[in-house]
């Protein structure tokens, strides 16, 4: 199994009576509320964050994509990883991912991942997420009843330029160019392993089987009410006599690890109930534009997983934590609890490329160091071991240690 | 009221609907948001005179997914333009409603021999920076009723599902007719209309 840190970099300070005066944290949410000073700490913060969990032995650091809002401050996460890159000695960097229907032309992508997965010497994993209707639409103002086919067209765009052995035309739907040529290439041949965060649609699953790319759930909700998308997803699996290997598969799971149940709950609420009560608080009008949800998923019944938190009727409900926890959103106790926990959240939705999510809602770097802490050495060793029956085809191929450029040690601060 | 005839024209494979009722001379009808779940009693109004043709717009109910292969303004134009001509109304007088008042200006713009007289109502394709109409695409879903509609009930009338339709399937060609409206219009409902409404004789 591996175990993947992910960091959302939400802003913190949202006010307490946020949810009360302010109708949405996506898209329209009041400029004002930004303090760039504060946001200077924050990300300084995140990234003590991120670099102590690869010291601690993390198999990868996470980080995604999302705009004009307070939920995550990371409209260019590649922006974050190069600089990960350089910091980081052998863990694995999941950019998961560039919503590729929002860059212009999409061969953006290609290069930026490429220059990525040079500089850390081939440890690049490349997500390729469709984005949420509030970035991809409102925010990027990209037509819903296009942006899938964008999607795909964008895919195609970025595989050819890292494949192709000469320039070449392309000739798009939606871009064309005369000359493709991208500089720098990736390492990784015949390129990085492509992960697709998905929330929930049919056609995600039949896209990640079809093209051996692994699915991500990402999930707020926890690993209960996972059951029946994990199911959906394995079931599509089978279907294409594909193997059923959990490698294919990323989850996503709130944790929170303490010495104790109750100093979990202590230490934990408030983190929580800022995520759940704030971070989520979107407004309706942007989370469902038409044309975004297909009509194949609004037959199967599903929901993408931001139109569900955002539709009042069958959200994502609780913003209390006895019943966060209750519900399983957040998975909180002593080590063995969590340990347990996590056993189950990978067995039943059979999930090889686990991502706890560590830090969430306003949580301090003090307590996120002992948390991540805790969890990589109480609850990593346990678990790492799942699992070692597959072998894991979706893994970065780097380049060998010997051969890796070290980045020098920062000079000490003068004294 | 009685129901309207039903007909078909085919748009590159695609059956597109046509209504037709009333006697007298043609009248053309494009419809707004939504497009026509049903007849309505305006049409009805109309078709005291007149012989009432309304054809279906793409991805409107009646219209198939027609919008899908609709990437350009270009190729609503050229679309709807075929749609008018193949449901009869070249010649004839055209009234449109919102979406379909952008789409009925530009095919009289464009063809001006095609349509006689223009009615154009609340035309969805320009826009003034300086008062921006209400972005339809970001509503929520219980503020669509007042917002279109000066008697909001007409609009819940007209949108909820018959008792003899699959209500899942009724849901999704509503959706639909949204998304139409969102690929011909997004983001700020602007089409440079302005730059051809000069053209109308």
């Amino acid at each position: 199994m591996n175990f993947l840190w992910f960091h959302l970099m939400p802003y913190m300070d949202l006010p307490a009576d946020f949810r009360q005066n302010n109708p949405s944290v996506w898209v329209n949410i009041d400029p004002a509320l930004f303090n760039p000073e504060r946001a200077h700490q924050m990300y300084n913060d995140y990234f003590d964050e991120l670099e102590y969990a690869a010291d601690l032995g993390f198999d990868a650091v996470c980080v995604n994509e999302h705009h004009s809002n307070a939920y995550g401050l990371m409209p260019s996460p590649n922006l974050i990883a190069m600089a990960l890159a350089r910091r980081t000695k052998d863990t694995k960097i999941c950019v998961l991912g560039n919503s590729i229907a929002l860059y212009n032309p999409p061969t953006r992508v290609a290069e930026e991942f490429a220059m990525i997965d040079c500089v850390s010497g081939g440890r690049l994993i490349a997500g390729f997420p469709v984005g949420t209707p509030m970035d991809t639409c409102f925010a990027y103002g990209t037509n819903p009843s296009q942006l899938r086919q964008r999607y795909a067209e964008a895919h195609d765009l970025i595989m050819r330029s890292w494949t192709e052995p000469k320039p070449f035309a392309f000739n798009g739907r939606f871009t064309q160019q005369a000359h493709v040529n991208v500089w720098p290439r990736p390492v990784q041949k015949p390129h990085p392993p492509i992960w697709i965060p998905g929330g929930g649609s049919v056609e995600t699953w039949e896209w990640c089987v079809q093209n051996d790319y692994v699915y991500c759930y990402l999930s707020y909700g926890g690993y209960k009410i996972a059951q029946g998308t994990m199911e959906g997803f394995w079931n599509t699996v089978e279907k294409h006599g594909k193997e059923k290997n959990p490698y294919r598969a990323g989850f996503l799971q709130f944790v929170g690890v303490a010495e104790s149940r109750d100093e979990a709950m202590d230490l934990y609420t408030e983190p929580a109930e800022y995520f759940y009560g704030r971070c989520q608080h979107i407004d309706p009008r942007y989370a469902g534009p038409p044309g975004y949800t297909t009509e194949a998923t609004q037959r199967a019944g599903l929901e993408g997983q931001v139109t569900r938190v955002a539709d009042r009727s069958k959200r994502v409900r609780a913003t209390e934590m006895k019943e966060i926890v209750d519900l399983g959103y957040v998975v909180i106790g002593n080590a063995n609890d969590v340990v347990e926990q996590i056993r189950e959240v990978a067995r039943s939705l059979h999930v090889g490329q686990l991502m706890p999510l560590l830090h969430f809602g306003n949580m301090s770097k003090d307590v996120t160091f002992r948390n991540t802490k805790l969890f990589a050495e109480k609850v990593m060793p346990k678990l790492k071991g799942m699992f070692s029956e597959y072998e894991d085809h979706w893994w970065p191929k780097a380049m060998d240690a010997s051969i890796r450029a070290q980045a020098a040690p920062l000079a000490p601060a003068a004294e | 009221m009685s129901e309207p005839v039903e007909t078909t024209i085919d748009l590159d494979g695609q059956p597109m609907r046509v209504w037709t009722k009333g006697s007298g001379p043609k009248i053309g009808f494009f419809a707004g948001y939504g497009g026509l779940p049903r007849w309505i009693p305006f049409l009805d109004a109309l078709a005291e005179h007149r012989t009432v043709i309304a054809p279906s717009l793409p991805g409107f109910p009646g219209g198939g997914r027609a919008q899908l292969t609709l990437d350009s303004h270009l190729d609503w134009i050229v679309a709807v333009r075929r749609i008018f001509v193949g449901a009869g109304l070249e010649g004839a007088d055209l009234i449109g409603s919102s979406v379909g008042g952008g789409l009925a200006a530009e095919v009289a713009a464009l063809w001006p021999q095609g349509v006689r007289r223009l009615a154009l109502i609340a035309p969805l394709g320009l826009y003034r920076d300086e008062e921006p109409p209400t972005d339809i695409f970001a509503q929520r879903a219980d503020e669509y009723a007042a917002l279109l509609c000066a008697d909001p009930d007409t609009y819940r009338a007209l949108k909820l599902a018959p008792n003899d339709v699959n209500p899942g399937e009724w849901d999704i060609e509503q959706s639909r007719a949204a998304e139409a409206a969102a690929r011909l219009l997004w983001p700020i409902a602007n089409t440079r209309l302005e730059k051809r409404l000069p053209l109308i004789q």
